[in-house]
C-alpha cells in the first residue's frame, strides 16, 4: 500500500511541512532512538505480552495478514490488561503495535484487524515519527514550567491538529484493508464500548450530520466546539465515521478495496 | 457546485483530462506536493468525481481558482465569495505585464496572455531550441520565423500538455522571480518603518504584512489562468480564428 492513496490531504501537507523543516527527522529519530523507543521496548518487554504463532495463534495471524496488506516491515506486537479498549504504535526504526485485552475481548475478528490495520496505517505514513516531536514538547513545556509551557503551546495546538488528522488516514488504511462497513462497526463499538453483533454500523454517520449542524450553527457553537476539541489527539468519534463515510467515494478507496482480500 | 461566473460556465463542457489539468494545477504544485492552501482535496466532490468525472465538480474547480486569485481576508469578510474570473484574468495581466483595454472581454485578455507567453518563451530560446521546437512541432526549416513558431505553438498547446508545461515554465518562474524580489524588498522596508515608527507603527505594519501574505497567489493562479485560456480557445476555436479539430 502506498502512503500517498490514504493520507489525508491536511495530514499530507502538515508532513510535507514539517520535512521542511532541516534536520527535524534527524532530532526526531535520535530522540526516538535513544529516548522514547528505548523506553517503550523495556515497559513493552517488562509488562505487556509479546504475541507470537506459540501464545495466541489466531490473535497473531490475524496481525500478520493485516501487515502483509498494509505491506509494512512486520512489527512486534503486544497484548496489554486494560479494561479500556484502546491501541497503539510507535517507533519508527524498530516499531511496535500494542492493543489491550478488552479489544482482542470485545471485537469481531475483522473489527480486531481494522483496528490493527489503523496501527499500521500509522507506521506506513510515519506519524511516529512526527508524533515524537509533539510529545518532547509537551514534556518540555511540562517538566520547565508555565513559561515554556507558553512559549511551547501555540505550536502544541497546531501539532495536536496535524495529530487528529493524522489519525484520520490511519482510518483510511483500515477502512482500505477491511472495508468501510466493518470499520463503521469497529468505531462503534470503541464508541459504546459493548461487545456483541452490530446491527446498524452507521448510527455515528447520523450522529456526525446532526453534529455538524450543531457545530455550523452560529459562530459561538464554532468556537465553543472548535475550543471544546482544541486540544484532543484524536478526532471526534462521529468525525472519524464520517469523514471514511465520504472517503468512501473516492478513486482511492476503491482502487485500494478491489486490491485487497477482505 | 453550479457554476456562477458567466466566464467560467463553459468548464462544464470541457474534457475530462483537460478538466483535471486545470484541478491538479490548483491542487499541487510543480513537485507533485499538495498546495498548503488548496481547499479541493478535501471537499466532497473531489472525494466523489476526481478524477474520472471532473465535468460534475466544474463549479468547485471555478470556485477554487477565484479563491487563489482573490485576496484571501477580502473573501472571509465576503463570507467566502471571492472575486469574480474576470477580476482574476486583470490581476494576473497586470502581473505579467500585458496591456488590457477598460471593458476588455475575459477571452481576448486570456489571448493576450498566452500570446505573451509564448513570445517569451521563444525569446528566451536560443536559435538551436528554437529548430529543435519547430522540428517537434512539424514547422519546415523553409518557415522557421519566430512569429510563425508561436503562432502554432498557440494553436498545439491545447491539445498538447507536455508542450504546454514545457513552455510555460521558464516564462512563469521569471514572472514569480520577480514578483518574489519586490516582495522581498517590501518585507525589509515593511520592518524597518514598523520599528521606527513604534508600537502602532509595528501594529500597522503586522497588519500590512498579513494583507499581503492574504494577496493573490500567483504561482497557482497564473498557470491556471493560461490553462482556463487554452480550454477556452479549444473550446470556441472561432473566437481564434480557426477551425475546431
Amino acid at each position: 500500500m502506498n502512503a500517498r492513496m490514504i493520507m489525508h490531504p491536511e495530514d499530507a501537507k502538515a508532513i510535507q511541512t514539517l520535512k521542511k523543516l532541516r534536520g527535524l527527522d534527524t532530532v526526531a529519530k535520535s530522540v526516538m532512538e535513544w529516548g522514547y523507543e528505548r523506553l517503550f521496548k523495556g515497559e513493552n518487554l517488562g509488562e505487556l505480552v509479546k504475541v507470537t504463532e506459540g501464545n495466541y495463534p489466531v490473535l497473531y495471524r490475524q496481525f500478520v495478514e493485516v501487515v502483509e496488506v498494509v505491506g509494512i516491515h512486520e512489527p512486534e506486537l503486544y497484548l496489554y490488561n486494560s479494561p479500556v479498549m484502546n491501541a497503539y504504535t510507535y517507533g519508527d526504526t524498530d516499531p511496535f503495535v500494542a492493543v489491550s485485552s478488552s479489544m482482542v475481548e470485545r471485537m469481531e475478528p475483522d473489527e480486531l484487524k481494522c483496528i490493527l490495520a489503523h496501527e499500521c496505517g500509522h507506521i506506513l505514513c510515519r506519524h511516529t515519527l512526527y508524533q515524537t516531536v509533539l510529545e518532547v514538547l509537551e514534556d518540555a513545556g511540562s517538566l520547565a514550567g508555565i513559561i515554556t509551557e507558553g512559549v511551547t503551546l501555540p505550536l502544541v495546538m497546531a501539532l495536536r491538529y496535524w495529530s487528529r488528522r493524522s489519525e484520520l488516514s490511519a482510518d483510511r488504511c483500515a477502512a482500505a484493508v477491511m472495508g468501510e462497513r466493518t470499520f463503521q462497526s469497529a468505531m462503534l463499538k470503541l464508541a459504546s464500548g459493548l461487545p456483541g453483533e452490530v446491527v446498524d454500523p452507521y448510527q455515528l454517520v447520523r450522529q456526525a450530520e446532526k453534529y455538524e449542524a450543531l457545530r455550523t450553527g452560529s459562530l459561538f457553537d464554532r468556537l465553543q466546539q472548535g475550543w471544546r476539541v482544541a486540544f484532543n489527539t484524536h478526532p471526534q468519534m462521529c468525525h472519524r465515521a464520517r469523514e471514511i463515510d465520504r472517503w468512501k467515494h473516492s478513486w482511492q478507496y476503491k482502487q485500494l478495496r478491489a486490491q485487497c482480500p477482505s | 457546485m453550479e457554476i456562477l461566473d458567466k466566464d467560467l460556465a463553459f468548464l462544464a463542457k470541457c474534457r475530462n483530462e483537460e478538466l483535471r489539468v486545470l484541478c491538479d494545477i490548483l491542487t499541487y504544485d510543480r513537485n507533485g506536493m499538495l498546495r498548503y492552501a488548496e481547499q479541493l482535496t478535501g471537499s466532497d466532490a473531489y472525494l466523489l468525481h476526481y478524477p474520472m468525472e471532473m465535468s460534475q465538480m466544474a463549479g468547485e474547480i471555478a470556485d477554487e481558482l477565484c479563491k487563489f486569485g482573490s485576496n484571501t481576508v477580502v473573501t472571509y469578510f465576503r463570507k467566502g465569495v471571492p472575486d469574480c474570473y474576470e477580476t482574476v484574468v486583470q490581476r494576473v495581466c497586470r502581473q505579467m505585464k500585458v496591456q488590457t483595454e477598460s471593458g476588455e472581454d475575459v477571452a481576448s485578455m486570456e489571448r493576450k496572455l498566452l500570446q505573451k507567453v509564448c513570445e517569451d518563451a521563444v525569446e528566451q530560446m536560443s536559435e538551436e531550441q528554437i529548430r529543435e521546437l519547430a522540428d517537434e512541432i512539424g514547422i519546415k526549416e523553409k518557415d522557421l520565423m519566430p512569429q510563425f513558431v508561436i503562432t502554432v505553438l498557440m494553436r498545439l498547446m491545447s491539445r498538447n500538455p507536455k508542450l504546454w508545461a514545457r513552455v510555460i515554465r521558464g516564462v512563469i518562474r521569471v514572472v514569480l522571480l520577480d514578483f518574489g524580489g519586490r516582495r522581498v524588498a517590501m518585507k525589509g522596508l515593511e520592518r524597518v518603518l514598523g520599528v521606527a515608527a513604534g508600537p502602532l507603527g509595528t501594529l500597522v505594519m503586522t497588519l500590512w504584512t498579513i494583507w499581503d501574505i492574504a494577496s493573490p497567489a500567483y504561482r497557482v493562479c497564473i498557470p491556471a489562468v493560461l490553462q482556463v485560456g487554452l480550454m477556452r480557445m479549444d473550446k470556441t476555436p472561432r473566437l481564434w480564428g480557426r477551425r475546431a479539430a
